[in-house]
């Protein structure tokens, strides 16, 4: 089931093949695109403030509970889980829709089982426009029934998926006048790989925080704050970002003519503008750029609450900081959690796991549990020991529910008691 | 099932699970075999997809050579977020390797371990320590400081355990 019949198709196409689908005509994805983590086709395409890009959950799985997280790629320190750039991922959708769709059924699966999702794409529709022509495909997406049923869609898709993957390899700079023809597959186009601020091609295109491509010189980025989306007003907490290579050697070899004109055209820009020292258009914020938040400040620094394993489902702040907001109206197990600053802001964006978060839902404030503080010097023993250990305040009743269930007699005593340090240790060996 | 169990679900939990991590150790065996690294080979050792065996040949020019060294390899469970054992099997006489077979390799380190490195790169890392011992961050003291004055008398006697145990 896993022979590849006709060509030497990448391993990773075929290996993901054989798991869920006898399919044998799966594109051939460009290793550019596959991610660092999985070895898979990426799937909701996550990009780093360095520049590198991986799964959402790949990233989500390798960031650190306890401390800054750190680029698999190129060890960049971040803190903040950045939201999915639905840009690279409408692109992948076109690029490979048989290979994505596969992944798209493994990963549903998955999160099934898991319960917890990754966001989908409509949430997004509503807040804020960031695509300019992939609506109508993802809208298709979020249609599509459970992988149960997904073996019918499958089917019918082909044909459409077919035209357009022989459309994309026969020729890379796939016109732009084909948009009517086919609603749900289109090849890429111009139009699918713009900046959302001067409307042209990208150009050196820098992933935010929020998940927006934006020309480099399209950020204005001031000294010393963190710059912000001009879409949706969030902050971008991680330094000014670095141009996404894959992202600009895509829009290079997908989009060349384009490409080669916006080039041209900001030269002739530069050189018009040369006369007057700084307003060209080309500059870098050159200060801004090897900026980057000291959260280890933050973190040794006495008076900070650090909530480890708690994540703001706004910025992506992880492990959260400071005040930590619970949502008391939000039923997923997962939690909705802010953080002080995003508590305060007006914009609340959906949570980073689809949680369906209503701005009329009520906040609580959570402390963090002391104990957490004190085995701050000694995660590594907490990790391998006992995992269960390091609750908060939140989940301590489910704790003591275990306790008397499991061990009766033996445990009743110190449970009621107001220490928790006593209990965790009774709870050690029961767990 | 391991979601969740950080802090009870209330917050951002672990969902790493079995099936991605054996689809991520099937991809590495797939391509191992398609594109295998010079001077070694790796493979499950049986049915279980998360204990493998290595085999490393010492390399030529170093005491080492000729030597056949078999390594076992453990996959955790939530690979590839934390890093696989690695451990010597067949005796050497080597300062980052100690005499229970464990290696002193940074990148197999809990905090220097990349979810991006694969065991194709482990291998390839292991087998430079063949060549350039780091006597620096021994595991074995005694051999490292022998490495650094007497040049000479360790490498006999790293080529003298290589025919009594590496062949």
């Amino acid at each position: 089931m896993s022979t590849p019949e006709n060509s030497p198709a990448a391993v990773a196409a075929v290996a993901a093949a054989a798991g869920d689908n006898t399919d044998d005509e799966v594109e051939e994805f460009s290793e550019e695109f596959k991610c660092c983590v999985c070895l898979d086709l990426i799937y909701k395409p996550v990009v780093l403030a360095c520049g590198h890009i991986s799964c959402f959950w790949c990233v989500f799985e390798a960031m650190d509970v306890w401390q800054e997280s750190r680029c698999p790629v190129c060890r960049h320190p971040y803190y903040h889980f950045p939201s999915i750039c639905w840009l690279l991922h409408s692109v992948l959708l076109k690029l490979y829709p048989k290979a994505y769709q596969i992944r798209e059924t493994q990963v549903t699966k998955e999160e099934k089982a898991h319960g917890t999702f990754s966001p989908q794409f409509e949430n997004y529709l509503g807040e804020f426009h960031t695509m300019v022509q992939g609506e109508d495909c993802l809208d298709r997406e979020s249609l599509e029934p459970d992988p149960s049923g997904s073996d019918n869609t499958t089917g019918m898709s082909t044909n459409s998926s077919d035209k357009v993957t022989k459309n994309v390899d026969v020729d890379g700079t796939c016109s732009a006048g084909s948009d009517h023809v086919d609603r749900c597959y289109k090849p890429i186009s111009v139009n699918d790989l713009l900046c959302l601020i001067c409307k042209e091609v990208l150009y050196r295109p820098v992933v935010l925080n929020c998940g927006h491509v934006f020309c480099e010189a399209c950020i204005v980025a001031s000294n010393n704050e963190p710059c912000q989306c001009p879409m949706c007003q969030s902050m971008h907490p991680n330094g000014f970002p670095k141009v996404c290579l894959v992202i600009e050697g895509f829009v290079k070899q997908h989009v060349s003519e384009e490409y080669t004109a916006r080039i041209g055209k900001l030269k002739t820009c530069e050189l018009g503008n040369s006369s007057s020292a700084d307003s060209s258009s080309t500059l870098i914020p050159q200060g801004a750029k090897s900026s980057s938040v000291p959260m280890d400040e933050h973190l040794c620094s006495s008076g900070h609450k650090v909530h480890f394993g708690v994540g703001c489902d706004c910025c992506g702040m992880y492990p959260l900081i400071g005040n930590r907001y619970k949502c008391k109206d939000c039923v997923e197990e997962i939690g909705f959690d802010l953080c002080e600053d995003c508590y305060n802001s007006s914009s609340k964006l959906p949570g980073r796991f689809n949680q369906q978060h209503k701005p009329d839902h009520n906040f609580e404030v959570i402390e963090p549990n002391p104990i957490i503080i004190l085995s701050a010097d000694f995660p590594e023993d907490y990790v391998s020991g006992n995992p269960e250990n390091q609750t908060d305040g939140s989940t301590a009743p489910s704790l003591s529910l275990d306790t008397q269930q499991d061990p009766e007699g033996d445990v009743a005593g110190p449970v009621p008691a107001n220490d928790t340090s006593g209990r965790n240790e009774d709870l050690g060996p029961a767990l | 099932m391991n979601s969740g169990s950080l802090s009870g679900g209330r917050s951002w939990p672990s969902r790493t699970s079995l099936t991605s991590s054996g689809k991520r150790i099937q991809k590495e065996m797939a391509e191992l075999n398609t594109d295998p690294p010079a001077d070694c080979s790796a493979g499950p050792k049986g049915d279980n997809l998360y204990h493998w065996v290595a085999t490393l040949f010492g390399p030529q020019g170093t005491p080492y050579e000729g030597g056949i060294y078999f390594l076992d390899i453990t996959f955790p469970t939530n690979y590839p977020y934390k890093p696989p054992k690695v451990v010597f099997k067949t005796r050497i006489y080597h300062c980052n390797v100690d005499s229970s077979g464990n290696v002193g390799l940074d990148i197999l380190d809990e905090n220097s371990w990349s979810p991006a490195l694969t065991i194709s790169k482990v291998l390839h890392d292991l087998r430079s320590i063949f060549t350039n011992p780091n006597p620096y961050k021994p595991r074995v003291p005694g051999i490292a400081h022998l490495f650094l004055v007497d040049r000479v008398k360790h490498n006999a006697l790293a080529a003298e355990w290589t025919q009594r145990f590496a062949k």
